[in-house]
């Protein structure tokens, strides 16, 4: 029999009894519904942890610094040319760590100094209000932490936007050409960091102001790949070159990522218990049915059906019920993640609150989950069909 | 007819255990049926009949013995080989109908071809020339619950022939039938044997059949007590010579009435001729799954068609197209008319 013809019958015998397919299919939907809306929770809060660590950049920069066992594999422009080389490596930063004494309105204070790239703000998690970026390679510019403004006696970081504050660099990293020695140099705050895990006064500049000749040591090289899988095989290649290779965001997300699967697993665990009552739905259904339809499986017999064919007619009908179940219950579970979500969104910003999604589902999750719906019932079919398929003709002809 | 049986049994016994007591059903059954032969199974309820034709059928198997149909030992045969004879090679009509009664009229008509993949379109429009030769095409889309008793045996017949088999199997199939359906029913079975050389074999309780019988095997408590050859057997034309004229005049009318009623509401009259359906065989035969046809050559040369619709065979039995279709072999019946009982 034709797999189409199957399916013509299985959805012809459910139609007929409508009531008792509306009622199995609703176990389905509940099984089916429970495990989106619960994953789906999983699913979602993970994405809110990982989105409050930083942008979605940051996931795929692998941190170089020179390693202490090894004080001679400096990092410089060389080092920075070779990384470009390596495969899946789509872009390089670097930067220079130093500080400076930082004087305002005749307030003197200090501050770290990260003299980057502008580039390198795309790449990292830094949250700047206004500004993205600099004006320029070598502008005078300066983005602060709401720490600098706190060494300079000012209260509200803010204000200090669009006004000069003077910079005199110090330390190890402005060994050459660097502006170190009388006065400082005026740099215009355009940003402050909003990150607010960042408690240090850190003061961040144009590399050009601190280094200027290509033989500069880096403190940091930022070396980009163009998705998260890359990350781990690039960061093993710049370890076998000799120098030490964090991807400290990386790293986290997979933390946080392991303890979600686990948070997941036992969700998905809820969720199956339910599927199995309706699982156990299925099968009752299906010998009720195959009760009933003795006669019938008699005729299909007597008149040359083979017992494959029987076979599959009930268990197609198992099919069709977990496949229905199946999509109206990723329907239902999404719709009650979506109210709950709608609900719970009211009650957090009238206390003030941020709105969120805490609910998430991805396709292929949903997609799997049909699947698993469609291969549960088709279970739960396959030993009435088999029953159904081994009755003996005469036997069944004159059962009624 | 042919020499070479069609259906032979060899020996058969069943026994059953019914509680704890041993039934034995068949003692011992032994006979041949040849090609286009009318055959009745003819005895009291529990003398084995049932079993027997069963066991042709290849619906249980004997206990000990041998079943060859067109050569082939059933006994030997796996289950997929069984179905494949009941989808095929036979066609089963039983006392209570047997339709899906979730189905409607063609798709109960057309249900054995779809076990053989055939495509939708080619099974029902099989069906819908089945239904019209059986004279229920308005009933088409009607659920057998709507039906008759006689006209859910129709029915039946039908589905039989859906796949053209060559025998014809029917286990009391005017059992739960008025007369007037009854005799709708035994017409049917006899053209189909008269007019195109199925072999049939019937089981009956009704002694008014047995003159329609070229052979009838009495049967009693699980044996063949007597094989009866019928001398002269009961030619269609022979029963038409009473009472015919009336029904045929009768008929005629309702044909008149319904080419009037066709011409008024603009329809096109169809009207399956023995060409049409003969083509519908060999396309058939196309899409069955090719099948090993080692059967005796004789068998092969009364080619069996389906016969046209019985009341339309009635009013034309003088036409040459009918008689040409039934001249091949024996017996010689031309037309079909009622059988006049008792």
């Amino acid at each position: 029999m034709k797999w189409i013809d199957i399916f013509r019958m299985a959805f012809g015998n459910l139609a007929r009894n409508k009531m008792r397919t509306t009622l199995t299919v609703m176990g389905v939907v509940v099984g089916i519904g429970a495990i989106i809306f619960l994953v789906s929770l999983g699913f979602g809060l993970q994405k809110l942890l990982i989105g409050n660590l930083g942008n979605m950049n940051a996931l795929t920069v692998i941190t170089v610094r020179r390693p202490a066992s090894k004080p001679e594999n400096i990092l410089n422009d060389q080092l920075v040319n070779k990384f470009k080389e390596i495969g899946d490596v789509t872009d390089t930063t670097a930067s220079i760590d130093t500080a400076a004494v930082i004087k305002y309105e005749g307030n003197e204070g200090s501050s770290a100094v990260v003299a980057l790239e502008p580039k390198y703000l795309d790449f990292y998690d830094i949250l700047i209000d206004d500004k993205k970026t600099f004006s320029g390679e070598e502008s005078n510019e300066v983005i602060i932490t709401s720490a600098v403004a706190k060494s300079l006696k000012i209260d509200d970081p803010k204000s200090l936007i669009g006004k000069k504050i003077s910079y005199k660099f110090i330390g190890k990293g402005t060994v050459e050409g660097a502006n170190n020695q009388g006065e400082g140099k005026e740099l215009t705050v355009v940003g402050v960091s909003t990150d607010v895990n960042e408690k240090s006064a850190k003061s961040l500049v144009p590399i050009k102001l601190v280094k200027n000749t290509s033989e500069t040591e880096y403190s940091n090289i930022y070396v980009k790949t163009s998705t998260r899988k890359q990350v781990s095989t690039v960061k093993k290649t710049i370890e076998s070159m000799g120098y030490d290779a964090k991807a400290n965001t990386a790293d986290k997300v997979t933390q946080i990522e392991n303890a979600f699967a686990i948070v997941r697993t036992v969700l998905f665990g809820f969720g199956f218990i339910a599927l199995s009552v309706a699982a156990i739905g299925i099968f009752n259904t299906m010998t009720i049915s195959l009760l009933e339809r003795t006669h019938e499986i008699g005729i299909m017999k007597a008149i040359g059906g083979r017992d494959k064919d029987v076979a599959r007619i009930f268990t197609a009908e198992a099919s069709v019920i977990g496949l229905l179940g199946g999509i109206f219950g990723v329907g239902g579970g999404w719709f009650l993640g979506v109210l709950i979500n709608f609900l719970a969104n009211i009650l957090a910003t009238q206390v003030g609150g941020k709105a969120s999604d805490y609910f998430y589902i991805p396709l292929s999750f949903a997609g799997w989950v049909v699947l698993f719906a469609f291969a549960i019932s088709t279970l739960a079919g396959i030993w009435p069909a088999r029953r159904a398929s081994k009755l003996n003709p005469l036997e069944a002809l004159r059962y009624e | 007819m042919a020499k070479i049986p069609v259906i032979k049994a060899v020996n058969l016994t069943k026994e059953f255990q019914l509680g704890a007591v041993n039934v034995q059903a068949l003692k011992g059954v032994t006979l041949e049926i040849y090609s286009g032969e009318f055959i009745l199974f003819f005895g009291p309820s529990g003398c084995g009949k049932s079993t027997l034709l069963s066991m042709l059928a290849g619906l249980q198997g004997p206990s000990t013995g041998k079943v060859y149909v067109r050569g082939e030992d059933l006994t030997t045969m796996d289950a997929i080989s069984l179905a494949k004879h009941r989808r095929t090679k036979i066609g089963m009509v039983f006392q209570a109908f047997n339709l899906i009664t979730s189905m409607n009229v063609v798709e109960n008509i057309a249900l054995p071809l779809a076990f053989d993949r055939i495509s939708k379109g080619r099974r029902m429009a099989r069906a819908e020339n089945l239904l019209e030769v059986v004279g229920m095409s308005e009933y088409k889309k009607h659920t057998p619950s709507e039906l008759s008793g006689g006209q859910q045996q129709r029915i039946a017949i039908a589905r039989s022939l859906v796949a053209n088999p060559w025998i014809m199997l029917a286990d009391e199939p005017t059992g739960n039938l008025d007369s007037k359906s009854a005799n709708d029913v035994m017409r049917l079975l006899i053209s189909l044997n008269r007019k195109s050389k199925r072999t049939v074999v019937l089981i009956t309780h009704n002694p008014e059949y047995l003159d329609y019988a070229d052979r009838i095997f009495y049967m009693k408590d699980g044996k063949v007590v007597d094989v009866k050859v019928n001398s002269k057997v009961k030619k269609i034309d022979e029963v038409t010579k009473t009472g015919r004229i009336r029904e045929d005049l009768a008929s005629e009318k309702i044909e008149d009435y319904k080419l009037q009623e066709k011409i008024k509401t603009g329809k096109k009259d169809k009207i399956v001729t023995t060409e049409e359906i003969e083509k519908d065989n060999e396309d058939l035969k196309k899409d069955l799954p090719e099948e090993k046809n080692n059967d005796d050559l004789e068998l092969n040369q009364d080619t069996p068609d389906i016969p046209t619709d019985i009341d339309k065979v009635d009013s034309d039995s003088n036409s040459e197209e009918i008689k040409g279709k039934s001249k091949k072999g024996e017996p010689k019946g031309s037309g079909l008319g009622p059988i006049s009982m008792g």
